[in-house]
């Protein structure tokens, strides 16, 4: 290995020679060198201020406790999902039924007006419709308005966990369209729909009446 | 600033290995309580790494939560191929890949925020910066590198990994880690001046 190789080959390690982890074989090599060659020398004292900026760079504050409840919350919704898809798999057509007779009142209550109230502050101004569900072929869809003062980094976090993608909106009245993943089952989406409808982000969920209709 | 360890850290422990490989088996014969004491055991290193990979540390909670989900579901696969930490942090990688790709489609399909420019700091004076002022460097530094050099940086200076267990966590040649790690450092010490080496030109 000629002199400006090696100079190359011990750069390239210096990284895994100051982090401990490289071979007996390989921290001779760096060792021998850098005794001898003053910029490499001054170069590993750089690494390690490197190393140690890193290090120290402040760590994300967040509970694990906290974390591993909501874990557990998604673990137990999903097995309860494929449970519920299991006893209406002999009551499709059952849940078919319920599902358009929900939609048809869910469309009375708007035409009426009704409003149902959520929490005690009044500027929330909540609408929480009922949820319906028919599966749509392929990806379902639904529509969602999200509560005020949402943050977008919340709204990205709602979507992450549902596995949606949005595909419309916002439109006048801050509804969105969000698709969802192929291959949910009718219980598995009505679930989602229950879950969603008590989620403190969101003012409404519900089955989607198509894009851009207000 | 905490200490790192010295240059010559002790050998990776093949007990704390072996204990996961003992969670391992309990959580996939549906062990909840083995699976709790996994959770709180890799929860710190895997929240740091997706949001200092990301860049959201607001979206690293439920990162953790998506890996260990994984875990959840494939720790019967698990074929003690690697160290238990190889696998957690390979899919803690491969999560954060996403929820960058996520991120970006977001902004291409609303461009409701433009996308931060990169950020270009002043140059900082070596000798007279104290600690937050390099940490925030340090910071603007990282954004500068690509979420790939990133991971490399953070799994090398952080998690002590050597370019081997870098190379299966990334799942790319160990040459690649070499040279992420090469380009990381050359845009490191342009926002960081102190760290440049003598003689070297800018």
């Amino acid at each position: 290995m000629s002199a400006g190789d090696r100079h190359q080959h011990v750069t390239e390690l210096m990284p895994w020679y100051v982090n401990g982890s490289l071979s007996e074989t390989e921290t001779v090599v760096v060792e021998q060198h850098v005794h001898g060659c003053l910029t490499c020398y001054a170069r590993l004292q750089h690494e390690r201020k490197l190393r140690s900026l890193v290090y120290g760079a402040e760590r994300p504050r967040a509970s694990p406790e906290h974390g591993f409840e909501r874990l557990m919350e998604n673990v137990e919704g999903r097995r309860r999902a494929r449970q519920g898809a299991r006893v209406s798999a002999g009551s499709a057509r059952g849940l078919r039924m319920a599902a358009l007779g929900a939609a048809a009142a869910f469309i009375v209550l708007i035409a009426a007006g009704l409003v149902l109230v959520r929490g005690t502050a009044p500027e929330a101004g909540p609408f929480r419709g009922l949820t319906s569900a028919d599966v749509e072929a392929g990806r379902p869809r639904i529509d969602v308005v999200f509560a005020a003062g949402v943050s977008e980094g919340e709204m990205r976090t709602l979507l992450r966990e549902i596995d949606g993608t949005i595909v419309a909106g916002p439109s006048r009245v801050g509804r969105y369209t969000i698709e969802l993943e192929a291959g949910l089952e009718p219980a598995e989406l009505a679930a989602l729909l229950a879950r969603l409808e008590r989620d403190e982000r969101l003012r409404f969920a519900g089955r989607s009446f198509g894009a851009g209709e207000e | 600033m905490p200490e790192a360890p010295s240059d010559r850290a002790e050998p990776t422990t093949g007990a704390s290995n072996e204990e996961d490989l003992a969670l391992i088996e309990r959580v996939a014969a549906g062990d909840r309580r083995a699976f709790e004491a996994l959770y709180h055991k890799h929860y710190h290193a895997l929240l740091r790494f997706i949001s200092r990979m990301t860049g959201e540390p607001e979206s690293a909670e439920e990162g953790v939560n998506d890996v260990m989900l994984v875990v959840w579901d494939s720790s019967s696969k698990f074929g003690r191929r690697s160290k238990v930490t190889t696998w957690l942090m390979g899919i803690a990688y491969r999560k954060a890949l996403r929820i960058l790709e996520k991120k970006r489609r977001w902004f291409e399909r609303f461009k409701s925020r433009p996308q931060p420019e990169s950020i270009e700091p002043p140059h900082a004076e070596a000798g007279h910066t104290d600690t937050h002022e390099l940490e925030d460097w340090l910071e603007h530094g990282m954004r500068r590198l690509s979420a790939k050099q990133r991971a490399v940086v953070e799994l090398t200076y952080y998690y002590g990994h050597s370019y081997e267990e870098i190379a299966a966590i990334v799942d790319c040649p160990v040459n690649t880690v070499k040279t992420r790690m090469l380009h990381a450092r050359a845009k490191l010490r342009q926002s960081l001046p102190m760290l440049e080496s003598p003689g070297s030109k800018r």
